[in-house]
C-alpha cells in the first residue's frame, strides 16, 4: 500500500513534528516569529487598504457632520481639562500625604498607542495581533488596557508586532477584586458557563463568604504582580458558591467588548 | 500534478492562513472562525501526489501556528491525517460530484479541529495548575506571573459544550468551502496549466480505405 517514498515523506514529517513540537519554548516563540514574519507585507498590505477606506469614508462624510462632531469633541476636550486641572490637585494632594505617612509616590502611566491587526485563528484561544513590536519598546508582560478597561497581557514579542494573551484566555490569569467592597479577591479565568458570549468571563476563588451582588465593579487588585491595582475589568452578572461551600464564583461581564476591539493602549514600564 | 498547481496550492494556504487571522466576521457573525485549510488538504489529498500533500500540511501548519497560541508544529498532523486519509480512499471518491466534495470537506474540517484538540490536551497541563484559596492570598502572584515571560509551559483551552456547536460550524462552513475550493482550482488549472488535447473525432477501425488491398 504505501510505497517507498511515501514512506519517507510521511516520517520525515512525522520526525519534523517531534522536533518542533520539543525544541525549548523560546527557540518556537522565535521561530514563531521569523516564520510569522512573512505574513508582515501582507498584514501592511491590509492596514493600507483598510486606511484607504477609511480616509474614503471620510471624504464622503457631510461637511454638517464633521463640523457637529468637532463641536462634541471640543466640550468634551474642555471637560476634560477642567477634570485634568482637578485631577492634577488630588494628585498633589495624594502626593503630599503619601510622602507624610511614608508611602511610595505613584508615577502617572507612560501609554503607547497600539493598533489590532490580527487575532489567533483558533478558536479555543483568546489573544490578538498589535501592530508594535521590541522596536518599539514592547516585552512580555507589558499592560494591555483601552479606556474602557482591561484588555490582557503582552506574551510574546516580534521585532514589528506582538501578541496579546486577552483576559479571558487560560493562560491570562488576573488577581481581581470587587471595588465596592475591596475585600473580595480572587482570580479571572475563563468562562464555564458562556456559551458563544466571549465577554463572559469568571471570577473565581472568591472566599465564600464575600458579598457578591450582580453589578458590582470588578478591577485589578494589583496582588498578581503584573497587573496594576485598579484597572476596571467588568461587572459582576451572577454568583454562586462552589466545591460545597469552599468558594464563591461570580460571573463578570467585561467592560471590553473584544469583537470591537481596534485601538489598544500598552502601559510602558 | 504540476509544479505550478503545487505553487498555487501553498500560496492559496498562504493567504488562507493570513485571512484566517485578519478577517473576522465569522467570528462575529457565526461565534467561530472558519478554517479552510483543511478544505484545501481534501482537494490536495485527491489530486496531489503524498510528497505534495505532505508539504502543503507542513506550510499551513506551521504558518497556522506561527499566527496562533498553538505549540508550534501542532497542527501539521491533523492535517497529514485529512491529506493522508483522502489520498487513500482517493480511489473511492467521486471527486467531480459536489456531493461528494461537501462530504470530504465535513468530515475533513471536523477531524483537523478535532484532531489538533487532542493534541493540545496531550501536550498542554491542565488549570490545576492554579492554586486553590488560601486565608491571605499570597499565592496569587504565582497566578498572573507564573505563565509569563514564556519561561514555562501553557494551559490548556477550557472545553465546554460550546466548543462542540463551534467544531460542528466549523465542520459546516468546511464542507461548503471545499466545492469551491475545487471550483477555483480548475479555474487556475485552466489558466495556468496546458489545456488537454481533445480527441479526435478520427476512428482507425472505421476507415474506409480505397483501392484494392
Amino acid at each position: 500500500m504505501l510505497k517507498r517514498p511515501r514512506i519517507i515523506a510521511i516520517s520525515v514529517v512525522l520526525l519534523l513534528v517531534v522536533v518542533v513540537l520539543n525544541l525549548p519554548e523560546r527557540w518556537t516563540s522565535q521561530l514563531k516569529f521569523v516564520i510569522g514574519g512573512f505574513f508582515i507585507p501582507l498584514f501592511g498590505l491590509a492596514g493600507s487598504s483598510q486606511s484607504l477606506v477609511s480616509k474614503a469614508g471620510d471624504t464622503l462624510a457631510p461637511r454638517s457632520a464633521l463640523v457637529q462632531e468637532i463641536e462634541t469633541l471640543r466640550l468634551e476636550n474642555q471637560s476634560l481639562q477642567i477634570r485634568l486641572t482637578q485631577a492634577a490637585e488630588i494628585q498633589r494632594e495624594n502626593d503630599r500625604l503619601r510622602s507624610q505617612l511614608g508611602i511610595a509616590r505613584q508615577y502617572a502611566w507612560k501609554l503607547k498607542y497600539a493598533q489590532v491587526i490580527g487575532r489567533d485563528p483558533a478558536n479555543w484561544w483568546r489573544a490578538v495581533h498589535i501592530d508594535l513590536g521590541a522596536r518599539d519598546g514592547m516585552q512580555p508582560d507589558l499592560v494591555v488596557l483601552t479606556p474602557q478597561g482591561l484588555v490582557g497581557r503582552i506574551a510574546d514579542v516580534g521585532a514589528t508586532r506582538s501578541r496579546v494573551i486577552l483576559v479571558g484566555d487560560p493562560n491570562c490569569g488576573v488577581a481581581a477584586m470587587i471595588s465596592e467592597t475591596r475585600d473580595a479577591t480572587g482570580v479571572i479565568a475563563p468562562s464555564s458557563s458562556g456559551g458563544f458570549d466571549n465577554t463572559l468571563v469568571d471570577l473565581t476563588k472568591l472566599s465564600h463568604n464575600s458579598n457578591l451582588k450582580p453589578g458590582q465593579s470588578v478591577m485589578t487588585s494589583g496582588k498578581g504582580g503584573v497587573f496594576p491595582p485598579g484597572i476596571p475589568i467588568g461587572q459582576i452578572v451572577d454568583s454562586r458558591v462552589m466545591e460545597f461551600g469552599l468558594y464563591a464564583e461570580a460571573r463578570v461581564k467585561l467592560a471590553v467588548d473584544y469583537n470591537k476591539l481596534e485601538d489598544v493602549w500598552v502601559k510602558m514600564p | 500534478m504540476s509544479r505550478a498547481t503545487l505553487f498555487l496550492l501553498l500560496v492559496t494556504a498562504f493567504i488562507e492562513v493570513f485571512l484566517e487571522c485578519w478577517f473576522d466576521g465569522f467570528r462575529r457573525v457565526l461565534g467561530a472562525q472558519i478554517s479552510f485549510l483543511p478544505a484545501l488538504m481534501v482537494y490536495t489529498g485527491l489530486t496531489a501526489t503524498l510528497p505534495a500533500t505532505c508539504l502543503v500540511a507542513v506550510c499551513g501548519g506551521m504558518w497556522l501556528d506561527s499566527l496562533s497560541s498553538n505549540p508550534l508544529g501542532i497542527s501539521i498532523l491533523p492535517l497529514i491525517v485529512v491529506g493522508w486519509g483522502v489520498y487513500v480512499a482517493r480511489d473511492f471518491f467521486l471527486r467531480d460530484q459536489t456531493v461528494a466534495q461537501f462530504f470530504a470537506g465535513a468530515a475533513g474540517s471536523l477531524v483537523a479541529p478535532v484532531l489538533t484538540l487532542l493534541l493540545v490536551y496531550t501536550l498542554m497541563p491542565s488549570r490545576s495548575a492554579v492554586p486553590l484559596p488560601s486565608v491571605n492570598w499570597e499565592h496569587l502572584p504565582t497566578v498572573e506571573g507564573e505563565f509569563s515571560h514564556g519561561g514555562t509551559q501553557l494551559l490548556r483551552p477550557s472545553l465546554s459544550w460550546h466548543m462542540g456547536v463551534k467544531l460542528l460550524l466549523m465542520a459546516l462552513g468546511g464542507a461548503l468551502a471545499t466545492p469551491l475550493v475545487f471550483r477555483l482550482f480548475d479555474f487556475l488549472n485552466r489558466i495556468f496549466n496546458y489545456s488537454p488535447v481533445a480527441p479526435s473525432s478520427f476512428r482507425a477501425d472505421r476507415q474506409i480505405i480505397r483501392g484494392r488491398q
